[in-house]
């Protein structure tokens, strides 16, 4: 559905510069893909090149076999956006976002966009200048799954929606991508949602692609052994992603570490995707690079 | 024409003839009450209101960034919005200065004053273009895109204007229909020279949304 080569960007304003740095990846149709990554990692420039709003300066994109350049206005038929900021004329209602925008779709349908509103609660004679941040989002994601659309864009959906909000979304794209023709690139750093909806993680880092993996492969690879301060200490340091002492006890994220569950004094299990961001962050902030590099993508 | 340019397009035009038509009103206004003794020319006042409307938003909405056009569905669209515009407000500024006259001008009085009218309002965007060009010209070499703005519209422009005023004048008076109709057709095609160029420069930069969010307005 979605094949990324080489993508690089480019963005610089009067203070600073900013690069995406040679991003690949391949994201099949049927699939969830989370992007995570900490604030400023280019997350929103990623997903802004793959929405087409940035141009990138080389690398090819190619959504549904089409190249998005030579195919530019085909592709953004089929692309469901949810970007910050968001493009709306503010002083609309939400009836007529769906009459003035859902006209430049092919296959916008009004019925379908009007039963999302009346999921998500929200009233189409509010302008969406009066909406809150999360209801904003909401609209957003009504009006993007109400053009029949193939490719979902996701950026931080779930920021500002409360947590009933955030199961809905979660099962609205679980239902999306189960009839195995649609997919969904969805960046938050809320690890929770991402753990619960995405089959793929791709791992951003000061414009850099650090991994992309199966979430299940990707936490396969480590091991969070909790046990007594001193017994802990004693585990190899080029091992522990990250450790994080108690007064009694530590906790740490290793490399492998299966190795361990046999010893009665830690408790070994494996992460699941929120502990696993959680570890990687914290400990690899500044060797980050080097763990996926040496212990990720080469052992995939 | 999708709906949603339609309304751009309205929106632009109604913010252009109510600006216009409040501004027209003061000016009487201010000159009733100084008792009828300040000699304000429709055409400088009208010349005001198409600097101002220039500063006006005049261009594509965000969403048309997103929703399903190429980039030069894009350019194809803002040239249209573009293209409207700029007739709406030829229309509107000649139902304030040269329609009147030419109603209520006789023989070859009313010929004089359309010929003036249509010459100082084509000097008015001759000096429009100039100055778009150079505003885009800067903005796409990242020259302070603002201080650029603020010295042009502010400044440069109402100066040159008015001592262009002022030769026109004296050209109407003393100078013959053929040296006028040669000078007229000379700046007309001296502005159709900065017209391209302005309107090359404003579509490249309004077809681009890095450099719309990137550089404030």
């Amino acid at each position: 559905m979605l094949r990324v080569e080489n993508i690089n960007k480019t963005l610089s304003n009067k203070n600073d510069t900013f690069k995406i740095n040679n991003i690949s990846f391949t994201l099949p149709k049927g699939y969830i893909c989370g992007l995570a990554g900490e604030n400023g990692s280019g997350k929103s420039s990623l997903l802004k090149c793959l929405a087409g709003l940035y141009v990138p300066d080389s690398g090819n994109i190619y959504i549904d076999n089409m190249d998005f350049m030579e195919n530019e206005a085909k592709i953004k038929d089929i692309l469901g956006t949810v970007l910050e900021p968001c493009c709306y004329n503010p002083n609309f209602s939400l009836k007529q976002i769906g009459i003035y925008y859902g006209e430049l779709y092919s296959s916008f349908d009004p019925a379908q966009y009007n039963k999302y509103l009346d999921i998500f609660h929200l009233d189409s004679k509010k302008k969406f200048k009066h909406l809150s941040k999360g209801m904003k989002t909401k609209t957003q994601i009504a009006f993007a799954l109400s053009h029949n659309a193939k490719l979902f864009l996701f950026d931080e959906p779930s920021a500002g929606l409360d947590k009933q909000s955030r199961n809905e979304l979660s099962r609205i794209c679980t239902e999306l991508v189960s009839d195995g023709r649609k997919s969904i690139l969805v960046s938050s750093h809320i690890t929770e949602d991402l753990g619960q909806i995405a089959d793929y993680i791709a791992y951003m880092q000061n414009g850099s692609l650090l991994f992309y993996m199966p979430k299940e492969t990707l936490c396969s690879k480590f091991h969070i052994i909790k046990g007594d301060n001193y017994k802990c200490r004693q585990l190899p340091k080029e091992k522990v992603v990250y450790m994080e002492e108690g007064k009694y006890s530590t906790s740490a994220m290793v490399i492998g570490g299966g190795k361990y569950s046999s010893d009665k004094m830690f408790e070994v299990y494996e992460p699941d995707i929120g502990e696993f961001m959680y570890y990687f962050v914290k400990g690899g902030r500044t060797n980050a690079k080097n763990i996926a590099k040496n212990f990720i993508n080469i052992n995939n | 024409m999708p709906k949603i340019l339609q309304r751009t397009l309205l929106t632009s035009i109604i913010n252009f003839l109510i600006f216009s038509f409040f501004y027209y009103i003061t000016c009487i206004i201010i000159n009733i009450i100084a008792g009828n003794k300040l000699d304000i020319q429709e055409e400088n006042l009208m010349f005001i209101a198409i600097i101002v409307s220039e500063l006006y938003d005049n261009r594509i909405p965000d969403y048309i960034f997103i929703a399903p056009f190429s980039r030069a569905g894009r350019i194809k669209l803002q040239r249209k919005l573009f293209f409207y515009n700029l007739l709406a407000r030829w229309i509107i500024i000649s139902a304030f200065t040269i329609f009147p006259k030419i109603i209520t001008g006789t023989g070859s009085d009313g010929f004089h004053n359309l010929g003036l009218y249509i010459f100082e309002i084509t000097v008015i965007y001759l000096l429009l273009f100039i100055t778009g060009h150079l505003r885009y010209s800067h903005l796409m070499n990242k020259i302070n895109f603002t201080l650029t703005g603020v010295f042009i519209y502010i400044f440069a422009l109402p100066a040159s204007s008015f001592i262009f005023f002022l030769i026109t004048e004296d050209i109407y008076n003393t100078s013959s229909y053929t040296f006028m109709a040669v000078t007229g057709i000379l700046i007309a095609v001296i502005s159709l020279y900065y017209y391209k160029k302005h309107f090359n420069n404003m579509l490249e930069f309004y077809s681009d949304y890095e450099l719309i969010t990137q550089i404030k307005m």
